[in-house]
């Protein structure tokens, strides 16, 4: 997205994931992250959880992949998050992962794109709901063209 | 081998710092973090690129490592400040701190400053972490 042609109430490129136990379980094993709650079936099943749930950081990991999507380089040099976990995700789990751009404001040499992003299942509950913020050098992207 | 002895909540107070975590991005891991997430960008393996959350998996693992939260703890919020682009090779060292804690009539919540730094000494990301304790 040109720095140029970004618009207050424009939406971000969204996406949908179904969230798998497979996928939690590769998860797990990248992130080295084995906590039972979320690769054991029978010990979330004794936990107030009632099953197992996603790791929080995989599912704000999508959000990020929309941010990256819409943004590129700037969000990860110039990228913030602020959010909130309202829920956890479960397997079987359809994810709508959304954004919008809020804010445009200039500071001197930096332009500041602020965006609200939520994380909603299939019963549109939500799932994250926060901000993100990205931040341009006004005169490096102009140059870039970005 | 046996499992590290965990720090127990009741120990926690402010400005305790956890032991530093360190991981190497190498391309096998980092492969392994896209494919976890099914992220499909092409823009990271062109330009050998890691996700700036990949590192935060790592320093979030790093603090669930460390300390013995009860159950029932809920991970509520998280804030993170992405600073400078993480590149394949790059070798991260990740820090925690309790920043907060607060216990006051049946409240009891917990923020832990997250920051990690790449092989050269510079911070590639800040963030801080709230917990909701039972």
């Amino acid at each position: 997205m040109k720095l140029t042609e970004i618009q207050i109430g424009q939406n971000l490129p969204g996406r949908v994931k179904l969230i798998t136990q497979d996928e939690i379980n590769l998860y797990a094993r990248a992130s080295r992250d084995f906590n039972p709650i979320h690769i054991d079936p029978v010990f979330a099943m004794q936990t107030a959880a009632k099953g197992t749930i996603a790791h929080g950081m995989l599912v704000l990991a999508y959000v990020s992949q929309m941010m990256t999507e819409a943004f590129e380089e700037s969000w990860l040099s110039g990228g913030s998050f602020n959010i909130r976990f309202k829920a956890p995700a479960r397997p079987a789990d359809l994810l709508t992962i959304q954004g919008k751009v809020e804010e445009i404001e200039k500071q001197g040499l930096q332009t500041q794109i602020v965006c609200s992003v939520i994380c909603s299942n299939q019963n549109n509950e939500a799932n994250i709901t926060g901000e993100a913020v990205v931040r341009f050098n006004n005169v490096e992207e102009m140059k870039d063209g970005h | 081998m046996a499992e590290p002895v965990k720090i127990e909540y009741f120990q926690l107070m402010v400005g305790f710092e956890f032991p530093p975590q360190s991981y190497s991005l190498d391309p096998a891991s980092v492969e392994l973090y896209l494919q976890a997430t099914r992220d499909n960008a092409e823009f990271y393996r062109d330009g050998n690129l890691v996700p700036p959350m990949a590192a935060t998996a790592y320093a979030m693992t790093s603090l669930s490592q460390a300390v013995a939260l009860p159950a029932g703890t809920i991970h509520v919020s998280q804030e993170l400040d992405f600073l400078k682009t993480l590149k394949i090779g790059d070798y991260i060292t990740c820090c925690s701190k309790v920043s907060r804690k607060v216990d006051r009539g049946g409240l009891r919540l917990m923020n832990i400053d997250i920051t990690v730094i790449n092989q050269n000494a510079e911070i590639v990301l800040t963030g801080k972490v709230g917990f909701l304790l039972p």
